[in-house]
Parts: structure tokens; C-alpha cells; sequence
């Protein structure tokens, strides 16, 4: 019993197990958490780093543009006349354009302009605020803008006599920069981060495993013990490394597995004490009861020439000194059961023969209705067949009501092909409480079954229905209550894996 | 679940990061506006990026050219004067200035010391008669022997 729990629970694990395996579970977790966190700290540093850089990237490039347009526009201004002509004013655009590399610029002087590219267009890059700033103020100004998806820096300053009062001239000078070689500078710090980050995941991932595996292997190893010591192998204990919450949890486990196989041990001998003591008593009580029976049987023949009340009281004694016998013999035989020193001897029988002739012996074929199909061989021990047809034949006699019907019939299963003898009667039936204990020792039937002591037929140890089934189980089958479909009744089921004469394996 | 909304914001960082460039930007201040121009007579002198001019603060000259080309031989501490010249007189009528060379003029005309003379004579009009349109000031060399040389004007010296 505890064996077939034992493996139902060693399924449900397992198949938990093997979802756990697909779907991760703590492994899965760690892992994730430890990717997680790695992503995190790059992504962050990265951040700072990149942000950094690029403040100095941009400043470097920034700082150096306007000085060298400083410089340049400076340079260029000294011979440069004003009032401008728009030729002039071209010459001078094209000159500062010259000497910082050929940037765009535009030179504007009151409502002149003019623009160093002669093939450029327009100039949105030139904002009005920058416009502004240059026009009103008295210092150089930069601004980065976008145009046409680049970065671009747009450098303006006033231009300043360098004589007399130094004043302002309403001379400005704009230059524009592509940024596209300082943006391609930092989106390589990102790229390089992007390309270390494969690495570095794959890294943790690992770690992450060897960190879960320290803590997995120890739980594995936890889950098989707690498993095998379910499907009840009492001597497993768990191994115990380290000296960690783990190495407690499977100290205790260990602990606490003595314990159970200690109780359990104390268990199994009281219980093989209580049999023990109740086989030898049915063996003591043999002798006596023979020297009884044999008194009893004098007693009996005697009985008519005993005056009435004496002879009532003889044939009392014979009646429960054989009921007595009977209950000994089933001891024993339970006994044996139990000591499982029940052997099989199993033989080819015909089950059909097997059935009446244990109708026969007992005289009740008049009483009995049989549908007993011919020729139904089968591997099985002919004693104890009869012993448990006679058992439920008897019961449905003496308990149920007539008609007694017994089957016997095949049927094929997933499992394989089984036997299948019903006896059935017309009753009125077990009650649910009384179904599920009938197969209990000494469990006597209901009120509903008829069993008093003014049935003197000399059955009923109590032990018959235990015996019956344990000789079932013997066989690898079972027997079954059921309900007689729909009828009143009640139908005790044998059912026996039909195991024919063994073949000599051949292999085709 | 935690893993998870961790997960998110890490990736809601790096996004962040790609979207990152080079952001724009309101007007900032960069310090010193560009200072250069001059006001009054320039003198050109070759410096080595070329020609440089060097302004002449606090003297008037008037329309005296000739000693104007004078002040050329005596270049200031870190620039060179390529100017050739025997004796000269200057004369100038409208837009029109002539050098009038005794002997021969050695050079080609296209030279740094003829764009010495010709943008230092363009200046000192310019400045002599402010209502000239100093782009169309034009210099003609005429040496006593050889050809007339010109009309040259001082933009062309400065063309790459």
C-alpha cells in the first residue's frame, strides 16, 4: 500500500521536475537576476561613461572651432574695409572660409549677406536666436543644431575694431561645423559596449549557473532522499556538505529520517510480535481442540440417550467447538498471510470444473445458479480458488437473498486479459460503510444481512471475506463490491489476471 | 515580476542610450568676440601666410602715395617687404592710381611685392577719398623702360 502511494508520489515530483526543467525555476531566476544585473551596471556605466565622453568630445570640438574662427576672422578682418560691397563682403566669406578648411560661412554686414559656398542654398542652420544673440551682443556664441540628420556646429561672432575704441563694426561672421566625427566618437563607445556586452552576459549567465548548481545540487539530492523515503526505503539518509542553511536542512532531514526508522523498526517488530503470539496460540490451541472435538463427538452419538436439557447442551458444545476449530484454522491460515509464508501452487486448471465441484462439496449446486463457460483454462492454485468461491457463495447464501447467480467470464483490459468471477444475489445490498470494510478482520456484516445465532450452519469466523481477498491478491487480482446494476443486491467480483500455460518464449 | 520590471528599466536605459546623440542646443556664450578690423591707412607687408596688412594708426598722410610706399621698406619687427623699386612718383585720378617707375620694374606684376604696392595704394585712396568704391580701385605701373603693367587691384592678390 505505502509502495503504490510511494510511487504515485515519486511521479507527481518528477513530472513537476520536469516542468521545473523547461521553465526554469530557481535556476532560471538566478540566472535571469544575475543577466539582469550585469545589463544594469554595464547600461549604467555606460551612461555615465558615455555621457562624459561626450561632454568632452563636444567641448574639445567646440573650444577649438571658435578659437580657430576667432583667430581666423581676426586674421582676415585686417584688411578688410567697411562699408562692404556685397563682392567684398563674398571675398571676405570665401577668405574666412579658406583659411578654417573650407567651411560654409556667411559674412553679414546691415542688410548685406553673403555666403562663402556659392552652391549652398539657403542657410536654416542659422537660427534666428543665434542671429540674435550675435547681433545684440558683444561676444562670440555657439549652437548645436541638426540639419538634414546631422549634428552640425554653427559658430557666430560680431566683429570688432582692433583699433581706436575697439567698437562694434555691425560686421558678423557665421561658420557652420559638421559634428558627425565627434557623434561617430561616442556612438563607438557605444558600439564597443554593445560588442563586450554578449561576453559579459554570457559570463554571468555561467556564474549564475555555478551559483544556482551550489545551490540546486544539494536540493536535488534533498528531493531523491525525501522521494525514496517515501516509496519507503527507511535507510536512506542525505549527503551533508559544508556547513550551510542546506547542510542544516539535510542534517535535519537525516535526523529526522532515523527517527521515522526507528519508530518504524519498533513498529514492524511489535507488529511481527502480535502475530507471532497469535499464530502460536492458534498452534497451541490446536491440541486442545482436538481433544475437544473428539470429546465432543462422543458427547454427540450420546446425546439421544441424555436427557433433553444434556443433550441440547452437547450438541451446543459440538457446534461452537467446531465453529472454534474453524476460527483456529483461519488464524493459522491468516497467520500465514501475514507472515507472508503463503505460497502459490499454481497450476493449469479449469476454472468452470473448479467452480462446481466446490458447489458440489458443499451441497449447495441446487441453490445456485451458474453461467460457467467451458474450456476457461487458466494458471491459478485450485485450493484457494475453492476456498474463496466457497467464501462468497457461502456469504450471499447465508446473507444475501436468493437467487445466488455465479459467472464466470474474460475480459481484456489495458493491462492484459483478466477473469472475472461474479457471484451475485438478490439482497438487500451493502450499505457505502459497510462496502468499503467488508474485506476487514472480524468485521461483522450489518443489521441488514441476516447473521444471528439462530444460524447454526457453524460459519462465520469473521476471518472468511480477509482470507478470500488475500488469496486474490495472492494471485495478483482483487476482489471487488459492487452494487447488482440498478437491482437490489450486492456482487462480489474476483477478478484474476488470466495467466495461461507459459509458452516457450520463442523469438519470431 | 521584479526580474522583469528590473529587466524593463535596463532596457528602457539602453534605449535611452541609442536615442542618444549629439543633442541640439540653445545659443551658449563662447567667450571674446572676433576682433580685426581696422580702421584708417593699411600697410601690406608679406608675413609667411602671405600678404598682412598692418594698420597705421594716428597719422594722416593725406594724398601723399609716394611717402606712403616709403613706410613699405621699412617693414615692422616680424614681417618682410618684396617691393623693388628705384625711384617712383604716384598719381591718382578717381579710381584710377598710376606708378610712374624710373628705369625697368623687375617683376612680373603678379608677385607678393607688386600686391604689397597695389593693396597699400588702394587702402591709402580708400581712405584719401572715402566716396571711392574700394573694389574698383585699379594700379598701373609704367616703368620708364618696358611695358605698362596693369591694371591690378588688390582682391586679386588675395585669391587662392
Amino acid at each position: 500500500m505505502r509502495r503504490v502511494t510511494g510511487g504515485a508520489v515519486l511521479r507527481r515530483v518528477t513530472g513537476g521536475a520536469v516542468l521545473r526543467r523547461v521553465t526554469g525555476g530557481l535556476r532560471l531566476r538566478l540566472v535571469l537576476a544575475f543577466v539582469v544585473v550585469a545589463l544594469l551596471s554595464a547600461a549604467t556605466a555606460t551612461a555615465l561613461a558615455y555621457r562624459d565622453a561626450r561632454t568632452a568630445v563636444l567641448q574639445r570640438a567646440q573650444n577649438a572651432t571658435v578659437k580657430d574662427f576667432r583667430d581666423q576672422v581676426g586674421t582676415v578682418s585686417a584688411d578688410f574695409d567697411l562699408p562692404p560691397s556685397q563682392k567684398s563682403l563674398f571675398r571676405f566669406a570665401a577668405k574666412v572660409s579658406e583659411r578654417t578648411g573650407g567651411r560654409t560661412v556667411v559674412a553679414r554686414y546691415r542688410s548685406l549677406s553673403a555666403t562663402s559656398d556659392t552652391f549652398a542654398g539657403p542657410t536654416p542652420w542659422l537660427t534666428a536666436e543665434l542671429r540674435a544673440a550675435v547681433t545684440t551682443g558683444d561676444s562670440a556664441v555657439f549652437q548645436r543644431v541638426r540639419w538634414q540628420e546631422e549634428p552640425y556646429l554653427v559658430v557666430g561672432t560680431p566683429v570688432r575694431y582692433v583699433d581706436g575704441d575697439r567698437g562694434a563694426s555691425g560686421l558678423e561672421v557665421y561658420t557652420l561645423t559638421s559634428l558627425r566625427a565627434e557623434s561617430a566618437d561616442t556612438a563607438a563607445l557605444i558600439d564597443s559596449v554593445r560588442d563586450g556586452i554578449v561576453p559579459v552576459v554570457l559570463l554571468t549567465a555561467v556564474l549564475a549557473l555555478l551559483a544556482a548548481g551550489t545551490v540546486l545540487r544539494p536540493v536535488r539530492s534533498l528531493g531523491r532522499a525525501t522521494r525514496e523515503l517515501a516509496s519507503g526505503d527507511l535507510g536512506i539518509r542525505a549527503e551533508v556538505t559544508g556547513n550551510d542553511e542546506l547542510a542544516d536542512l539535510a542534517r535535519t532531514f537525516n535526523e529526522t529520517a532515523d527517527a521515522l526508522q526507528a519508530s518504524d523498526a519498533e513498529l514492524r517488530e511489535q507488529e511481527a510480535k502480535a502475530r507471532r503470539f497469535v499464530a502460536d496460540v492458534s498452534h497451541e490451541l490446536r491440541t486442545p481442540l482436538a481433544a475437544m472435538t473428539m470429546v465432543v463427538t462422543v458427547l454427540e452419538e450420546e446425546a439421544d440417550q441424555l436427557p433433553p436439557d444434556a443433550a441440547q447442551a452437547a450438541r451446543t458444545v459440538g457446534a461452537e467447538t467446531a465453529r472454534l476449530a474453524r476460527l483456529v484454522e483461519d488464524l493459522m491460515e491468516i497467520s500465514r498471510f501475514d507472515a507472508k509464508a503463503a505460497r502459490l501452487n499454481d497450476a493449469m486448471t479449469d476454472l468452470a470444473a473448479t467452480v462446481r465441484s466446490s458447489l458440489a462439496l458443499r451441497g449447495w449446486t441446487d441453490r445456485v445458479r451458474v453461467d460457467l463457460p467451458e474450456e476457461l483454462w487458466a494458471v491459478v492454485d485450485r485450493r484457494r480458488i475453492d476456498v474463496v468461491v466457497a467464501n462468497l457463495v457461502g456469504n450471499a447464501l447465508r446473507h444475501g437473498a436468493p437467487p445466488v447467480t455465479v459467472a464466470l467470464r474474460t475480459c481484456r483490459a489495458e493491462d492484459g486479459e483478466w477473469v472475472l468471477l461474479s457471484v451475485a444475489d438478490r439482497g438487500p445490498g451493502l450499505p457505502p460503510e459497510a462496502r468499503a470494510r467488508v474485506f476487514d478482520r472480524f468485521y461483522k456484516a450489518d443489521a441488514a444481512r441476516t447473521r444471528g445465532a439462530a444460524d447454526d450452519s457453524g460459519q462465520g469466523s469473521g476471518l472468511g471475506t480477509a482470507i478470500a481477498l488475500e488469496n486474490a491478491r495472492l494471485h495478483g487480482g482483487t476482489i471487488e463490491v459492487s452494487d447488482a446494476d440498478g437491482e437490489p443486491g450486492t456482487v462480489f467480483s474476483l477478478r484474476l489476471p488470466l495467466r495461461r500455460q507459459e509458452e516457450d518464449p520463442e523469438c519470431e | 515580476m521584479r526580474v522583469i520590471r528590473r529587466g524593463a528599466l535596463a532596457a528602457a536605459l539602453a534605449l535611452a542610450l541609442a536615442g542618444c546623440g549629439v543633442q541640439p542646443t540653445g545659443v551658449i556664450g563662447a567667450g571674446e568676440p572676433a576682433s580685426g578690423l581696422t580702421r584708417g591707412l593699411r600697410l601690406y607687408y608679406v608675413s609667411s601666410s602671405g600678404l598682412r596688412a598692418v594698420p597705421l594708426i594716428d597719422r594722416e598722410f593725406g594724398k601723399d602715395f609716394g611717402s606712403i610706399l616709403k613706410l613699405l621698406f621699412l617693414p615692422p619687427e616680424g614681417f618682410v617687404n618684396l617691393l623693388q623699386l628705384n625711384g617712383f612718383s604716384v598719381s591718382a585720378e578717381g579710381a584710377q592710381v598710376t606708378v610712374h617707375i624710373d628705369g625697368s620694374y623687375g617683376a612680373t606684376g603678379r608677385d607678393l611685392g607688386t600686391g604689397q604696392m597695389v593693396c597699400t595704394l588702394t587702402s591709402a585712396l580708400s581712405v584719401a577719398d572715402p566716396k571711392v568704391d574700394s573694389d574698383k580701385i585699379k594700379i598701373t605701373l609704367t616703368p620708364t623702360q618696358g611695358p605698362t603693367q596693369g591694371p591690378y587691384r588688390c582682391a586679386d592678390y588675395f585669391v587662392p
